[in-house]
């Protein structure tokens, strides 16, 4: 790992400067507190949206990362922020550091490590944040090297899994990555041996894990439901995967050309390698997940590293002087000029460095809570509202909370900041009295020209329209 | 010794038996996908503003004797810009075959996709077989939805298989071949530049796989002579600039022209593109590894920034897997799958079943949108329009000189500034009402589901005159 850890330094500098930049009073973390201070209190992990939700109240709702919930209310403010805001730029530096473990344990060379650490850092630079996806990461490295133990050790990927399922509901990908693992094995093995008996047993296991919250079975329900919720196609994250995605083509892209190059029977799937089966279903699931949503990039880097890396290794080898082929000799200096042009690239981006736009209407916020009267508000970007949770006299349409708010909630939103052609009857419809907007942007620019609400509040990034007697 | 041949007798028999099903399976299966190929020809959408720009550049040439160099009056934004009459060979091309009917062009289009998964089979087959040929035929054709189209962009395509066929054993007669169809092709479209980009790859894999003295210099000289090609058109020096422009890789262009591949080409990219990044995993580019990379990578990058080359990447790519597979897995080689006269059978077969085809399949409606475009330049009455869709302005603009837009398809040869201009009305930035006004714009082809189009239909002088599902058109009071 020498080589390695100079890498993960330079990625954890990285991540520890976002992360405790990062705004402490971000608009999902705003929910996450009140959800660990509820939970805190009652001792009851709530499972309905509460009437302040005035377009869906009492939704049923599975707050799926309530532990994260719970720390982030401790880490609320002051030290306690700094460290949880430190905790959570841990959890790409662990991630990375198991990944490159793993890969060492299975063969990779110090270089390859090192190359394959620095596509990973880069592919997770994008979606890092104070996130409860970002706390699983090390979750997922660890499940994959329990997956890879060939002993009883391989059994600690159901605790993980369990753990796991109490954090994110990504957990769903246990269940179903430990099966594919099975197979994989069984394929390598050519039948049902020992290790693929462990790993089915595991998967089984892993699919009771997942249930082991204070959710049970709802957990991987609502997981299976994601995958054809509309909400999908409205949040950045889930967006397809391309070119201008730069940790797509930084990070996670390098790792698999450098797959695609390795593939084949002479490396990835060497006669020698015991589990080329294994391998190679996992990184196919893994490599179309992170074609098709952004979201799974760093995920994907975080399951590659340990499987590229000694396919690169048997490359990068020393080779007898008559052996090596030209594209050896490329490969011994435009790799390490690879990895050293990364590096500079890292570093610029080290230096320019500036804290995130806090992103939240704060101010908008503040100033509607001094104004009299019951508000059901609208905000421009559903995270904002959630500012107004727990706020005497406010309810919102749609918050941080996203998921438990149903499918034409959504719509009707859609409709709105879109400016489609039901726009106003909409507002109506709903008895939205108050909408909270950026400056300049479409919606803004439609409410000055909608009869019946009136500017009551403007900075330079925001503005709050409520509606006026007339209008109502 | 009896005992010795007989087993070896019966051994030679089921060869042989095994040679003739694989021989006729293989027939049947080249027939099938040729079919394939052509009916989805016949049966996909045509790029209305595409043809609809040839119309106008191609006609300008055949009615005119001359290439348009510069934008004219059908633009009010940007009248004398240089455009380099880029694409004017295969304007002219498109233009002959639509006035000789849909069905010229039709066919001429069945042909180039005919002859572009030929090459791919013929690049596959030298490495990995007639099976795996077909396999890599079925992989590039699943990168080919959105492409097979008239002015789809199979023409590309054809161009980039042949291109790299002639490429991938380098000689003289390569280098001389490779940089003639370069020439061609820098005149018959934009994407010509590709063509020493292609070259570059083949004489980056010819080097790293050690290639002899011979080959290395032709493949170099083949990179010099499809560098020089670009040179060879109206434009002179402009055309590599004006090409790259037109080729919309350009991230500057966000918000003027869409270019990400689940936009552009959303079926081919979420089944083609990674149906062969799946097959790349599963095979590794196990044979010439180090030379394969250079053009795998390029052609994916490609496709990646823009969705259009998703088709080339698919022709350039799929062989190189195919003989992967052939190394992963000599059985195939070794079957017996018919002979020359067969292939040139199946050939024909191919070509006449797309004549056929022609001749039942009726030509297409406009697309929404278009047809919007369509209906202002044969209204007889002047318009300066907006488009949403700058490539909805391509088929507006044959109205002109009384139609005249704000800016369309060729994007290149609009100043920055229009483009930004353009940009700022559809994202509705930027004082995007005064620009409105500025350049006097009386009529907008809108967007249905768009903020601005909301915003037009609530501004005091705007009405809406024309919609369909895609789009509406608005028009000033004053102009009605």
């Amino acid at each position: 790992m020498k080589y390695a850890w100079l890498v993960i330094a330079v990625f954890a500098s990285r991540f520890l400067t976002t992360a405790i930049t990062y705004p402490p009073g971000d608009g999902d973390l705003y929910w996450q507190r009140l959800l660990g201070l509820q939970v805190l209190r009652t001792h009851v992990v709530p499972r309905a949206l509460g009437p302040e939700a005035f377009s869906a109240p009492y939704a049923p709702w599975v707050p799926q990362e309530w532990l994260f919930g719970i720390a982030a209310y401790f880490g609320r403010s002051g030290l306690g922020w700094d460290i949880f805001a430190g905790a959570c730029a841990l959890a790409p530096v662990a991630a990375l550091a198991i990944a490159c473990w793993h890969a060492l344990r299975r063969g990779a060379s110090e270089t390859a490590v090192a190359v394959g650490a620095t596509c990973g850092g880069l592919a997770m630079l994008e979606s890092f944040g104070v996130r409860a996806q970002v706390a699983v990461w090390p979750l997922l490295a660890l499940f994959m090297l329990a997956l890879d133990e060939d002993g009883p050790w391989a059994y600690a990927a159901i605790a993980v899994a369990a753990f796991w399922s109490n954090w994110h509901a990504s957990a769903m990908l246990a269940p179903v990555v430990a099966g594919m693992v099975a197979v994989g094995s069984g394929l390598d093995e050519r039948g049902f041996g020992k290790r693929t008996r462990r790993l089915a047993i595991i998967a089984a296991a892993c699919c009771l894990a997942i249930c082991v919250n204070p959710f049970g079975w709802d957990l991987p329900r609502y997981a299976i439901g994601l995958f054809d919720n509309p909400i999908k196609a409205y949040i950045t994250e889930w967006k397809v995967t391309d070119i201008d995605d730069p940790s797509f083509v930084q990070g996670a892209w390098p790792l698999l050309l450098l797959a695609i190059a390795f593939g084949g029977r002479q490396s990835l799937l060497r006669p020698g390698n015991d589990h080329r089966w294994r391998d190679l279903i996992v990184l196919g699931t893994f490599a179309f997940l992170l074609l098709s949503a952004a979201r799974n990039v760093a995920v994907f880097a975080i399951v590659a590293i340990p499987i590229v890396t000694p396919a690169l290794s048997l490359w990068l080898r020393k080779k007898p002087e008559a052996e090596l082929t030209r594209a050896d000799r490329t490969a011994a200096w435009a790799l390490p000029a690879g990895a050293f042009a990364l590096a500079i690239f890292v570093g610029i981006h080290l230096a320019k460095i500036t804290p995130p736009a806090t992103g939240l209407a704060n101010a908008p916020l503040a100033a509607l809570a001094k104004m009299p009267g019951e508000h059901d508000i609208f905000c421009a970007d559903f995270a904002w509202c959630s500012l107004a949770l727990g706020v005497p006299h406010e309810r919102v349409f749609l918050d941080g909370r996203a998921d438990p708010f149903p499918r034409p909630v959504w719509e009707d939103f859609i409709k709105i900041i879109r400016l489609n052609h039901a726009w106003r009857s909409l507002l109506d419809s709903h008895g939205i009295n108050t909408v909270v907007t950026q400056r300049y942007t479409p919606l803004d620019q439609a409410m000055a020209l909608n009869p019946g609400w009136r500017l009551a509040y403007s900075d330079k990034d925001y503005t709050l329209y409520v509606r006026t007697a007339s209008g109502a | 010794m009896v005992g010795a041949t007989q087993p070896a007798g019966r051994e030679h028999l089921v060869d042989a038996q095994t040679a003739s099903v694989a021989g006729a399976g293989y027939r049947a299966a080249y027939v099938a996908l040729a079919a394939t190929i052509v009916a989805g020809t016949a049966f996909a959408p045509v790029n209305s503003g595409a043809v609809a720009l040839a119309h106008f550049l191609g006609g300008h040439v055949l009615n005119d004797r001359a290439i348009a160099m510069r934008l004219g009056s059908e633009t009010f934004t940007a009248p004398g810009s240089y455009s380099g009459g880029i694409g004017w060979l295969g304007a002219v091309a498109n233009e002959l075959l639509a006035r000789a009917g849909h069905g010229y062009a039709l066919f001429a289009t069945m042909l180039a996709a005919l002859v572009a998964f030929a090459f791919v089979e013929l690049r596959a087959r030298r490495a990995g077989g007639r099976w795996l040929a077909l396999g890599a035929v079925v992989l590039a054709g699943s990168c080919a939805p959105g492409s097979l189209g008239i002015a789809g962009g199979i023409t590309t395509a054809a161009f980039a298989a042949v291109l790299a066929y002639v490429l991938e054993r380098p000689s003289r007669t390569a280098a001389i071949v490779a940089t003639v169809l370069a020439v061609v092709w820098c005149n018959v479209a934009a994407e010509g530049l590709l063509a020493p980009a292609i070259a570059a790859c083949f004489a980056a894999a010819t080097t790293l796989r050690g290639g002899t003295g011979d080959e290395r210099r032709w493949s170099r000289f083949a990179c010099l002579g499809t560098a020089l090609a670009l040179l060879a058109t109206p434009a002179f020096l402009s055309y590599p600039l004006y090409a790259l422009g037109t080729l919309r890789l350009d991230r500057d262009l966000f918000g003027v022209v869409a270019y990400h591949p689940i936009d552009v080409a959303p079926l081919a990219y979420r089944v083609g593109f990674t149906a062969m990044v799946l097959a790349g995993l599963a095979l590794g580019l196990q044979r010439d590894r180090g030379a394969s990379i250079p053009l795998f990578a390029a052609a994916a990058i490609l496709a990646l920034m823009n969705g259009a080359f998703v088709i080339v990447f698919g022709v350039l790519a799929a062989p190189v897997l195919a003989a992967s597979a052939a190394a992963a897995y000599p059985y195939f080689d070794k079957l017996s799958t018919g002979s020359l006269r067969g292939d040139i059978a199946s050939g024909v077969a191919a070509v006449a079943l797309a004549a056929g085809l022609v001749a039942v399949a009726a030509a297409p409606a406009t697309a929404p949108g278009y047809a919007l475009a369509a209906s202002l330049a044969s209204d007889g009455r002047s318009h300066r329009v907006f488009c949403y869709d700058v490539d909805w302005c391509d088929v507006a603009i044959s109205g002109a000189p009384l139609v005249s837009v704000f800016a369309d398809g060729r994007v290149a040869a609009y100043p920055s500034t229009v483009l930004s201009r353009q940009r700022d009305i559809v994202a509705m930035k930027n004082h995007w009402r005064s620009a409105i006004e500025r350049y006097k714009v009386d009529t907008m082809i809108l967007r249905n589901d768009r903020p601005l189009t909301t915003m037009i239909s609530m501004a005091p002088g705007w009405s809406v005159v024309a919609s369909d599902s895609a789009a509406s058109v608005f028009e000033r009071a004053a102009l009605r």
